[in-house]
């Protein structure tokens, strides 16, 4: 009987299925996603950063963004693979899944004609796309901090934020929840990273 | 008797009253619409300019005169005709002090109103401007002089593409001519009518005057007397249709009228309605800006149906945040709580149906307002006016088929219980056209997330013929759309928790994908924007070409 059980529980947890989106699972995510930020070194993030980069430039190049999402998330389970201990694997999808959802959220931020100006105005293009999508970033978590009630660094109030302000941002705007939530999370986990301070 | 000075005190206020009654000047919805400041202004103008006429013509004063009516034509002395049979007359005497008149104040009552209401008829905002800025003009008359012919202007010299080669090889004497390339004659400029800057100022004001006399003469000569006695001949009998149709643009009288009919009942209460302002067409109208994707779900269970098809229909038509809205919200209307079988009646009876649920004039406006452009197309089709003419008719004959058809619609929508799926379209004549019923039919489910998404389909087709909104119209790629469950194996997946959404991008719910829709919480999170956007906007293209307004 208590095997059945074990079987049964193994299957529920294997699927996150039902309710893995509810809003205190949401919350709950970025709340880990938050905190697998600031605990790994700065340069490994900017290392994932640019691993990221490089796979959506190569081997994970499509027009079908499906297809993109599919090849990044195998490209991060891949690099996090390395990592031998379980929890620094697991931090380390965690900050990947943001990474990812980032990339693929480009397009959501600056548009193409966006992109052509900055690839005609700048010699590093990379930089300044970089640096453009900082400033969306920043802008969109000026609102936040705008619309937060948080009192200091409380990453469960924030991560409520987050989803709160996001969802808000999804039915007003045209940006997808789950880019906005990704964009804030990196900006915000990024900033408050305590190498920053 | 009565004093002269009361008598015509009395006719003046009578007169005034009259003209104020006649021109709604004195209407409290015209004063209450007028602004503040000009209604001030006005007021001040009234007291100042009723005070000095009332001082200038002694009306402080008892009358001098008096008038009193001899019902037995018998004159007392010192008296004489005025008016009047030899029977019965208006004699005018001289005033003794004994003849009725108003006290003073109420005589300089009676001129301050009637400048009152001569101001509320002729100032507005306009007017004080105009006088605000009176002087300015008066002492910038003159100012502006004709140029200095000897002035010399700097003109940039325009070089058309691609002639900077051929002026190039022409000035070093490669060319015989610049053929094409050849700057254009300059043209000579117009007289310069402004004052010279040797003109006396006297010499420029007869010049002005001259302009205006000329001008004048040429307006009342006798060509365009004649051809403005031809167009007021040619418009005279349709003197009607065209107060009508001013009125109606100053009015905003309706260009359209839609209506639904449904078997479900009002989505809110009156209670709702009365304290949420509902029963005003703008609050209800602003009600439909940025709706949520989705509608909440309510407490009342019976009312969910009708706030999910109301909220369809306000996404679908009204939704400012789409491209090209639909209509006007305030020409739509829903009927809630209409019997099952309200098309067959209204297919059998329009007139009676209409008349039955009080829109019968709604609608009639609307048909006269199209005779009305019909008449007018006519008439200025008479007088020869190709343009508007063109314009007109060029709309009435590709749309004399159907432009009443476009501006009046009407559909029912019957959701029940045990129904299927069906639309139906019904024929019935108003007004001697043709006009089609469009009736839908379909299952209840309030709250199910699978009958919510339906009704976007089963309106859409209702309010538009032959509409169909599938995976070639959908933003998903038609490939993907194949396989929609696909989506369902990768969210078994416990990694990337966020970028697993992506895959939402390319699931259009509005498909009836069953898979995401049974998900309420992936429903939360949704990428609406994309989908629905596109749901929105396809239909509304297809609508404008199917229904619109006058």
């Amino acid at each position: 009987m208590i095997g059945l059980w074990f079987v049964v529980g193994g299957v529920l947890m294997s699927t996150p299925e039902g309710g893995a989106y509810l809003a205190s699972a949401r919350t709950q995510e970025i709340e880990h996603s938050l905190s697998a930020l600031s605990e790994t070194p700065l340069e490994r993030l900017e290392d994932a950063r640019r691993y990221i980069d490089v796979m959506a430039r190569n081997a994970c190049t499509s027009t079908s963004y499906r297809l993109q999402s599919s090849c990044l998330t195998q490209a991060a389970r891949r690099n996090c693979r390395s990592e031998r201990r379980r929890s620094r694997r697991e931090r380390c999808l965690r900050f990947m899944d943001v990474l990812v959802t980032n990339k693929l959220s480009e397009r959501a931020f600056i548009s193409e004609n966006e992109k052509y100006e900055l690839m005609k105005t700048y010699q590093d293009y990379r930089g300044a796309l970089r640096q453009e999508l900082r400033q969306r970033y920043g802008a969109l978590a000026a609102g936040l901090s705008l619309a937060s009630t948080c009192a200091g660094d409380d990453p469960g109030c924030v991560a409520q934020a987050i989803d709160a302000y996001c969802l808000g941002r999804a039915e007003s705007e045209s940006l997808a929840w789950h880019h906005c939530t990704a964009a804030l999370t990196w900006f915000v986990g990024y900033a408050s990273h305590p190498a920053q301070s | 008797m009565i004093g002269a000075r009361t008598l015509t005190s009395l006719t003046l206020f009578v007169a005034t009253a009259a003209v104020g009654v006649w021109f709604d000047l004195l209407n409290p919805s015209y004063l209450s619409g007028v602004d503040p400041e000009v209604l001030f202004w006005t007021a001040l103008f009234a007291m100042l300019a009723g005070t000095l006429v009332f001082s200038f013509l002694g009306m402080v004063n008892r009358s001098a005169y008096y008038f009193r009516v001899a019902l037995d034509g018998h004159l007392w002395e010192d008296e004489s005709p005025f008016v009047g049979l030899r029977s019965v007359q208006v004699a005018v005497g001289k005033n003794p002090g004994d003849a009725f008149d108003l006290p003073p104040s109420l005589q300089h009552g009676v001129f301050v109103f009637l400048f009152f209401v001569l101001g509320v008829g002729t100032f507005d905002l306009r007017t004080l401007d105009l006088m605000v800025e009176f002087p300015a003009r008066v002492a910038a008359t003159g100012n502006r002089f004709c140029p200095d012919p000897e002035e010399t202007q700097v003109v940039e010299e325009k070089v058309d593409p691609g002639c900077a080669l051929v002026r190039r090889a022409y000035d070093l004497g490669f060319a015989k001519d610049l053929g094409s390339c050849a700057p254009e004659e300059e043209e000579r400029g117009d007289v310069c009518l402004l004052r010279q800057r040797d003109e006396p100022l006297l010499h420029y004001a007869w010049r002005l005057l001259d302009e205006s006399y000329t001008d004048a003469r040429r307006g009342l000569a006798g060509e365009r007397w004649a051809s403005m006695r031809t167009s007021f001949e040619a418009k005279a009998p349709y003197l009607e249709p065209l107060y009508r149709v001013q009125r109606d643009v100053v009015d905003g009288a309706p260009r359209a009228s839609h209506h639904l009919w449904t078997n479900l009942p009002q989505p809110y209460s009156w209670w709702q309605r009365l304290t949420q302002g509902f029963f005003n067409d703008s609050t209800r109208c602003e009600s439909y800006r940025r709706l949520p994707p989705r509608p909440e779900v309510q407490e009342n269970p019976e009312r969910q149906a009708s706030r999910e098809v109301n909220h369809v229909l306000g996404q679908l038509l009204f939704d400012p945040r789409y491209a090209d809205t639909a209509g006007s919200c305030r020409e739509y209307h829903v009927h809630w709580g209409a019997p099952n079988d309200i098309c067959e009646r209204l297919a059998e009876d329009p007139e009676g149906v209409l008349r039955e649920w009080g829109v019968w004039s709604d609608v009639t406006q609307v048909q006269r307002r199209y005779n009305d452009r019909i008449r007018l197309n006519r008439l200025a089709f008479e007088l020869g006016s190709s343009q508007r003419a063109s314009g007109w008719l060029g709309n009435a004959t590709q749309q004399s088929q159907s432009a009443l058809q476009r501006a009046v619609s009407f559909q029912c929508y019957v959701e029940d219980a045990g129904a299927s799926r069906a639309l139906a379209w019904r024929a019935t004549t108003l007004w001697d056209k043709p006009f089609e019923i469009a009736e839908m039919r379909a299952r209840d489910g309030a709250g199910d997330p699978e009958r919510f998404v339906e009704r976007y389909a089963d309106l859409s087709k209702l309010l538009v013929k032959g509409y169909h909104y599938g995976n070639l119209s959908s933003q998903v790629s038609p490939l993907l759309a194949l396989q929609p469950s696909s989506g369902e194996q990768v969210f078994r997946r416990s990694e990337g928790y966020l970028a697993k959404l992506e895959f939402l991008t390319d699931m259009d719910i509005y498909l009836g994908d069953p898979w995401v829709l049974r998900r309420d919480d992936l429903l939360e999170v949704y990428p609406y924007h994309i989908h629905l956007r596109n749901v929105v906007e396809r239909f509304r293209r297809r609508y404008a070409k199917e229904r619109g307004r006058l």
